[in-house]
């Protein structure tokens, strides 16, 4: 076990979690790690010691001593009496490492989301059922942006596989919920989407999990496979012919799968597949999506991994600003959060687990280029907006203007800090040595 | 400490406070003041702010008693905590201090500071404070509260993942910042 594989359980686990073999051996050799071990356990420890300050004691005998003259609430209906709801999240504020400079672009979004022009009066939720707003296909779009994050953070390709028999088990459940609403509008692409993802997700894959686990893997996938058939074609059965028709090929391709899981038919891998350019719908995005997921289980390197993650927050970027721009403010907070994740969770995460001898300092720069485009297009849209927002006089108004300055100094930080990586990455490219990017 | 009192306890006290027991509610105040106090220190970086807000979460809590039903009692009153300091912050208005203000004021030791007094606690609360908050937020319900992911993702309305990557993220960065100073024994 290297240290690069010890470290992330290090810093997720607590003192009282048992340590796997594996690593109880690294520790006992590794002195680095045991030290950043240690030092984990104590920060845990003074942290928790931390004392509350002393005005804490003295304000609960205040409250209890007021208990007493509380007007009793109890039973009072929730319409009355609510709880606070859950609120859109404010703008993060970055990290000051260079590497996390992008991440600023998912702060940037969701403080663009709170500052684009909107009714004061009341948040979007209050009161209201949480996704009241949303279409079944955009509760579609963003199951499908949690399945890429999962698949951004895992290797392994037995839960890689996992995942994507949700996608394909997620798009047969919409397409058939498709044809019970009689509408046939999605539904040649919830077919092809599907067969894409059981034909080159599912069983092009099944050649990269482990032998040992093979067996049971496919056991459960052919069991799937042979209740997902059943169903369509009980389905196939009570449907107009027009539907029938554009249902069939998830029939066809379930069978197939099946088939060639049985024997074993297993494909050759294929060349990593291409998103298009721009996402202009829903469905495009859904789509955008499905690939992604699809070729990050295919693809192992980190480098290109990121780089496939930055494909999609832009994607998901443009989404948010079309759903702001139509008045849809759930769906664009909701994506903004996730674009946030992605940018963490996918596109830095990966480039920190680039080594940091990889000789590729071009694409390295690519990546990060288009992180900083991202947030060159926030950048030109916040100039646009906070001029005549700042002549309003109301104290939201102001605080947010605040916010984003505060938001966009950290932009021009974290953008000095790559233009410095991408010299420093020149220097060593020019003298042979290829030092692209820091340990994080 | 805080692990003596008995989860039937607690249930107890919840159930005979739903049916308008106010002793019962002082247990539960008892219990949970100082780390709902605690939690809202290390946000709001202001014992005076995170006094009223505490006060705020327990009047709500009060208020809304008879519409809890799930079993996560600490989870629920924490998401009232967040819920409350985020209405906080909505309300501000920008001349007195504004969430801006408070984190510029967090970089410098505040009188509080000055009178715990102890150079390493001091620069503990500071390195804690440097966090960006969504990662704070984090970190602190895993090491002050022990909360598992599960909670704290239901706590902050996130996935469990990213409370993992947000207390992955923190941990990392603190262990940076303090370095050896971590090697003493005494916050």
């Amino acid at each position: 076990m290297k240290c690069s594989d010890v470290r992330p359980w290090l810093y997720v686990s607590r003192a009282a979690d048992p340590l796997p073999g594996g690593l109880r051996r690294h520790l006992r050799h590794c002195r680095a790690c045991r030290q950043r071990r240690r030092r984990l356990l104590q920060l845990d420890a003074q942290v928790a010691a931390l004392p509350a300050p002393p005005a804490c004691e003295a304000a609960r005998r205040r409250f209890l001593d007021q208990l007493e003259s509380l007007p009793a609430a109890l039973g009072t209906p929730a319409a009355e009496a609510p709880l606070p709801a859950p609120k859109p999240r404010r703008a993060s504020r970055p990290f000051f490492y260079w590497a996390a400079s992008i991440l600023v672009a998912a702060g940037l979004a969701v403080a663009l989301i709170n500052w684009l022009p909107r009714d004061d009066r009341a948040p979007p939720d209050d009161g209201r059922v949480a996704g009241a707003s949303l279409t079944s296909m955009d509760r579609l779009v963003l199951r499908f942006v949690d399945r890429d994050l999962r698949l951004a953070d895992t290797l392994v390709a037995a839960d890689q596989m996992h995942i994507i028999a949700e996608m394909a088990d997620d798009l047969r459940g919409e397409a058939l919920r498709h044809v019970d609403g009689a509408s046939a509008e999605s539904l040649p692409l919830l077919t092809e989407l599907y067969d894409l993802t059981l034909q080159r997700g599912v069983v092009g894959r099944m050649r990269s999990v482990p032998a040992a686990e093979r067996a049971e893997l496919l056991r459960g996938l052919s069991e799937r496979l042979d209740k997902t058939e059943a169903e369509v074609a009980r389905v196939l059965e009570r449907s107009p012919e027009d539907l029938a028709l554009l249902l069939r090929p998830i029939h066809k391709a379930t069978r197939q799968a099946r088939e060639r899981l049985a024997g074993l038919h297993l494909p050759a891998p294929a060349p990593p597949l291409r998103l298009t350019e721009r996402a202009n719908s829903r469905q495009a995005l859904l789509a955008a999506l499905v690939l992604n997921g699809v070729r990050l289980a295919e693809e192992p390197d980190p480098l290109r991994r990121a780089d496939y993650c930055s494909d999609v927050a832009d994607q998901l970027l443009q989404a948010v600003f079309a759903a702001s721009a139509q008045g849809e403010r759930e769906q664009a907070s909701l994506l903004s959060k996730r674009l946030g994740d992605f940018m963490q969770r996918g596109v830095s995460a990966n480039l920190a687990r680039v080594p940091a001898d990889d000789p590729r300092i071009a694409d390295l720069r690519q990546v990060m280029g288009r992180a900083a485009q991202i947030l060159s297009a926030l950048d030109r849209t916040l100039e646009n907006m906070t001029a005549p927002a700042a002549t309003r006089q109301d104290t939201v108004s102001w605080q947010r203007l605040k916010e984003l300055e505060f938001t966009l100094k950290d932009v021009e930080k974290g953008l000095k800090k790559v233009q410095k990586a991408y010299k420093d990455g020149a220097k060593g490219q020019h003298k042979g040595k290829g030092k692209g990017k820091s340990a994080d | 400490m805080r692990r003596s009192v008995e989860p039937q306890d607690e249930t107890n006290w919840i159930r005979q406070a739903q049916a308008g027991d106010r002793a019962a509610f002082a247990r539960l105040v008892e219990r949970y003041w100082s780390r709902i106090f605690r939690w809202l220190y290390g946000l709001a970086g202001c014992g005076h702010r995170a006094e009223d807000l505490t006060q705020e979460v327990f009047c709500k809590a009060w208020e809304a008693l008879g519409t809890y039903e799930a079993d996560h009692f600490r989870g629920w009153l924490f998401r009232i905590a967040r819920n409350a300091l985020i209405d906080h912050r909505r309300r501000q208005r920008p001349a007195a201090s504004g969430a801006l203000l408070d984190e510029f004021a967090a970089a410098a030791p505040g009188p509080l500071d000055q009178l715990v007094a102890q150079e390493n606690e001091v620069l503990l609360r500071q390195a804690c404070r440097r966090l960006p908050e969504p990662f704070r937020e984090a970190f602190l319900l895993w090491a002050q509260e022990e909360m598992h992911y599960a909670d704290m993702a239901q706590v902050l309305d996130i996935t469990e993942e990213t409370a993992r990557w947000r207390v992955f993220k923190a941990r990392r960065w603190l262990v940076r910042c303090l370095g050896s100073q971590l090697d003493s024994k005494t916050p």
